[in-house]
């Protein structure tokens, strides 16, 4: 638990991170070195800066092929709400080096715009372009292919959505993800096959005890007749909500997120069973 | 006649300086800035400091801070809105100041088709958008280092034929 908090800090920074402009030097490419080390004036200033803003123009002014500068000016507009800025940069950013930088605008597509088909076509496109693992999300919360699963799923193709969260769960070198069996839970859960749905939602339990985990379960005890043990869930989800222990993101809300209003009805609808 | 150039130059040099309004959004400290436009901006609506101390809703790792959650923001936005044409279809974002009063003001629109290519909806839809947003009651005050703070926040609507489908962030 505690090896997946720290990627999650640290992934994201390696992933966002400059690259090496020695590099380019080494293979001959003088001009995207320049640009590399011109696009280094932006350390230490905000993206939503106009320095930080200025030393990417400044890049593609020398090199307009440096796809990094393109994606790196996008993250601003994404941020604001500004969509069409930043797909006509990512779209340049994707055009010059789709291996690099159709995970981003894929991931972003789902975590933005909820725009599931478009996210499923990157992340496929990417998967098929891969000799190797795909990778996780930006904020290191989704390997790909589970959040490529959630756009199945919002598209109503639950049953394709279990099939790929399964598959990367079975993979042996695949650690499962801060959110993996809550989401499968829930799948589970809204297909009524309620033993793979405990059994999914306990192992989110065991690896990262969230609010939500808590709810579901209580949702599950509920539509299996089983009072005290819905009530004792959802106890727990309220505590775990107050405490802030719950599924979140500073950007945007998440699936199957829940709220207090959730859990209050629930427990009222638990006081009026049989 | 030098002495008039010269006074009509100082003029123009001091009302391009005190003009709240940039003529060209490279000039703007930061992304998405929204200068006070008093063609379309309510004169009443203040920030409580400088221009260039307007957070984004994200900087205090809180998300959304809105009375009862976005749940009761998705309640209040659906039981407002009226379906329009079925050929409306795209993203329609409105972004905004919250102050550090908790009011709202400086509202603007941008409005693409689903692949995020500018473009025109109607503007039935466009402007029940814009008034629904305008009438969001409830977005919480914000203490971030020693004192309550201005910050920009925005609602991006998925339209798909005429309806809501997706409310974001």
């Amino acid at each position: 638990m505690k090896i997946a908090l720290i990627l999650t800090i640290i992934i994201p920074a390696i992933l966002k991170s400059q690259p090496n402009c020695e590099a380019f030097l080494y293979y001959g490419d003088s001009l995207r070195y320049k640009a590399c080390k011109v696009a280094e004036k932006r350390e230490g200033h905000y993206q939503f800066s106009k320095e930080y803003q200025a030393a990417l123009d400044e890049a593609i002014a020398i090199d307009p092929g440096f796809a990094f500068a393109y994606e790196a000016k996008s993250t601003a507009y994404l941020k604001s709400g500004d969509f069409v800025s930043w797909i006509e940069l990512m779209d340049k950013a994707v055009v010059l080096n789709p291996k690099e930088h159709l995970s981003y605008r894929g991931w972003c597509r789902y975590q933005f715009f909820r725009d599931y088909e478009g996210a499923i076509r990157d992340i496929e496109k990417l998967d098929s372009l891969s000799k190797y693992d795909i990778g996780h999300s930006v904020n290191a919360h989704y390997h790909l292919h589970v959040a490529r699963a959630l756009c199945y799923k919002a598209l109503g193709q639950k049953e394709k959505a279990i099939a790929i969260i399964e598959n990367q769960l079975a993979l042996s070198d695949y650690d499962p993800g801060l959110f993996d069996y809550l989401h499968l839970g829930v799948l589970y859960l809204e297909l009524d096959n309620y033993q793979k749905a405990e059994t999914s939602l306990i192992k989110q339990q065991e690896i990262n005890d969230l609010a939500e985990n808590r709810y579901y379960l209580g949702m599950l005890y509920k539509a299996t007749k089983q009072k005290e043990k819905a009530h004792r869930e959802l106890e727990t989800a309220k505590q775990k909500y107050q405490k802030e222990s719950w599924l979140f993101d500073p950007y945007t809300e998440p699936m199957d997120k829940i709220y207090m209003e959730d859990i209050d009805q629930a427990l009222s609808l638990i006081d009026k069973m049989d | 006649m030098a002495n008039k150039l010269a006074v009509l130059f100082m003029l123009i040099i001091i009302y391009s300086s005190c003009s709240t309004l940039p003529k060209d959004p490279e000039l703007a400290h930061f992304v998405g800035d929204i200068y006070f436009d008093p063609k379309q901006d309510d004169p009443q609506f203040m920030l409580c400091d400088d221009q260039e101390e307007v957070f984004q809703y994200f900087n205090f790792s809180r998300g959304m801070q809105i009375k009862g959650e976005k749940k009761a923001l998705d309640r209040y936005i659906k039981t407002q809105f009226k379906n329009t044409k079925a050929s409306d279809n795209g993203y329609v974002r409105v972004r905004f100041i919250v102050n550090c009063k908790g009011e709202t003001g400086r509202f603007r629109l941008l409005v693409s088709d689903l692949q995020f290519k500018e473009a025109s909806l109607s503007k039935e839809l466009t402007s029940q958008l814009m008034q629904i947003t305008k009438g969001i009651k409830g977005w919480q005050i914000i203490y971030h280092e020693g004192k309550n703070r201005d910050y920009y926040q925005y609602l991006t609507f998925k339209i798909v034929n005429g309806d809501i489908k997706e409310i974001l962030p």
